[in-house]
């Protein structure tokens, strides 16, 4: 079925893009989110810290709608989207990247963007059987929208490659670019970073930064404090499923609780 | 001589090049791990000889049992088979397609598959039961002598349009933006629904495409309609021809059996049908051997 808008909906100019409020995630008896509520304003980047296993990405899955919530409440725009599927979520603007590479390997980087586009004319199974004439039109201006993309990643290059060769630098950018080709209004980022050489990092940082400068709220998990503190307006500190402290990261340094759970060294 | 393994390869080829356009659809596109595929090719050919037959209380069908008994022309029955196919894929989808993980759905619709088959195996008050259906009329067998070259062209053609028709299809959904969704989800599940797209719907879909067109294989497969019937036409079918003179298409059949004896040994006659009738019609649904299926058969007698 194709990636109808819904988007169309009024757009709550004021207050913050994404609320958490005592959002719970349990398995069995382990509470990898434990009452975590959080605000994330409207184009800023919105860092999210914690030690390994602190439950920032169950925290993030939550929020994408990859894992229910066993407690708690999501508004997204005001709206509460707690019971929504993932790709409902999607579909009102709401994107994420994954902890792990999660490109679509056997499609070429262009298509891997592609995938993404909503208002696909021939992303429906009526459309593609009424054939290429139906919706050649929205494929033209979609790929010029992706190589776009991919001009200002620096990537135009490699758009015919499988995105399963590329490295892993690049595959971070693909799923980068892939979730702006959904148009966003906000977007997850699970360790943008992780795995990525120097130069590449440098690459994401400024990408994040223009971002931010064309108005995208952004929510980012990060273990790379210095990037964090470069980039986030606003850092979350999580540790064992609980949210432990909030600010800006200089203000977190100041801390002692949160210095010991997570910042030494 | 020549001309009847050629035809038999040529509508074999094309029957199978359906069955294989299905699914790849389902598995090769979509990734959709499809066991109970078989299970539609016998929706497709239970509901096109259902279709095509008169009601079982008719002359000469008494000896079997069997739900429905319409006597469409042709096409009908093969659109009612896809459409069977079709129809079966959306509970079978819906319950197999939209909570499970995908390794659990290929092992789920594996059972859903010997269920089926040990559902028809033995309910025969439904669909005759383990011994199938027998005496199902070839299409426009009215209009042309079914024993003829000409059918055998005429039969390569039908299977010739249906192929294309399957191809355009399938080129079309592979070709366009919705197949790159496909082979995306195929890829990566989580990624394209985090990217706005429905998994399930597009799996619904694609089953019910792909159990269509598995339909359609078997509805039009010669195992059930064509030529298999030739040269064991019952008394009286067509005035004029020996019912025991192999036909050329019963050597058709023939040079078939070559290749696999052991399933297109001599027919073993319904339990309940006289001597000398036709053979049961059989999806090949059972997971029993021919051999000991025709020793069952033959401790009936």
């Amino acid at each position: 079925m194709s990636a109808q808008p819904e988007r169309e909906r009024p757009e709550a100019a004021e207050g913050p893009m994404l609320i958490a409020e005592d959002i719970h995630r349990h398995f069995e008896g382990m509470h990898a989110v434990d009452g975590v509520s959080l605000e994330v304003p409207r184009g800023k980047i919105t860092g999210l810290i914690g030690p390994n296993g602190a439950g920032k990405s169950t925290f993030m899955a939550v929020v994408a709608g990859t894992l229910p919530a066993s407690n708690g409440r999501i508004l997204f725009e005001g709206e509460d989207i707690t019971r929504l599927p993932t790709y409902r979520r999607a579909r009102r603007g709401l994107a994420r990247t994954f902890q792990l590479p999660s490109e679509f390997a056997r499609l070429t980087v262009l298509e891997n963007l592609l995938v993404a586009a909503p208002h696909h004319r021939g992303d429906s199974l009526f459309g593609a059987l009424m054939g290429r004439r139906y919706w050649v039109k929205d494929e033209e201006r979609l790929v010029d929208e992706a190589r776009g993309l991919l001009k200002r990643f620096g990537m135009s290059a490699k758009e015919s490659d499988y995105a399963g060769l590329m490295s892993g630098g690049q595959k971070r950018l693909i799923e980068i670019m892939r979730a702006l080709m959904l148009h966003p209004r906000c977007l997850l980022l699970d360790e943008p970073m992780s795995g990525v050489h120097p130069r590449v990092i440098e690459q994401i940082q400024f990408y994040l930064q223009s971002l931010r400068a064309d108005g995208l709220t952004i929510l980012m998990v990060e273990h790379e404090l210095h990037l964090v503190e470069q980039l986030c307006d606003s850092v979350f500190v999580m540790a064992q499923g609980k949210l432990i402290g909030s600010g800006t990261m200089a203000s977190l340094r100041r801390q002692r609780e949160i210095v010991d759970a997570y910042l030494v060294g | 001589m020549n001309t009847y393994y050629a035809a038999n390869l040529l509508i074999y080829a094309g029957v199978d090049i359906i069955a294989v356009l299905a699914l790849n659809l389902q598995f090769g596109v979509s990734g959709i791990v499809n066991f109970s595929f078989i299970v539609f090719q016998a929706a497709g050919a239970y509901a096109a000889a259902v279709l095509s037959m008169p009601p079982h209380t008719a002359a000469d069908y008494s000896f079997q049992v069997y739900v429905g008994g319409y006597q469409l022309p042709f096409p009908i029955p093969w659109i009612g088979g896809a459409l069977a196919g079709a129809l079966l894929a959306i509970p079978v989808g819906l319950v197999v397609l939209r909570k499970l993980r995908s390794d659990y759905q290929a092992i789920a619709l594996l059972v859903t598959s010997i269920i089926a088959n040990t559902v028809i195996n033995n309910a025969r008050p439904f669909l005759n039961g383990a011994a199938g259906l027998a005496l199902v009329p070839q299409p426009l067998e009215n209009q042309v002598d079914t024993g003829t070259d000409n059918y055998l062209y005429l039969y390569i053609g039908l299977t010739a349009v249906c192929v294309g028709l399957v191809w355009f299809l399938a080129a079309r959904i592979v070709n366009s933006p919705y197949g790159r969704t496909l082979r995306a989800m195929r890829e990566h599940e989580l990624a394209a629904t985090a990217l706005g797209k429905n998994p399930v719907a597009l799996k619904m879909t694609m089953f019910i495409v792909g159990g269509a067109l598995g339909a359609l294989h078997l509805a039009l497969s010669r195992d059930h309609h064509p030529v298999r019937r030739a040269d064991r036409r019952r008394p009286g079918q067509q005035p004029g021809r020996d019912p025991g003179r192999p036909s050329r298409a019963g050597r058709l059949r023939g040079g078939h059996a070559a290749a696999d004896p052991d399933e297109h040994r001599p027919p073993e006659p319904h339990p309940r049908a006289r001597v000398g009738r036709d053979r049961p019609v059989h999806p090949r649904l059972s997971l029993v051997p021919a051999r000991r299926r025709a020793a069952r058969a033959a401790s009936h007698l």
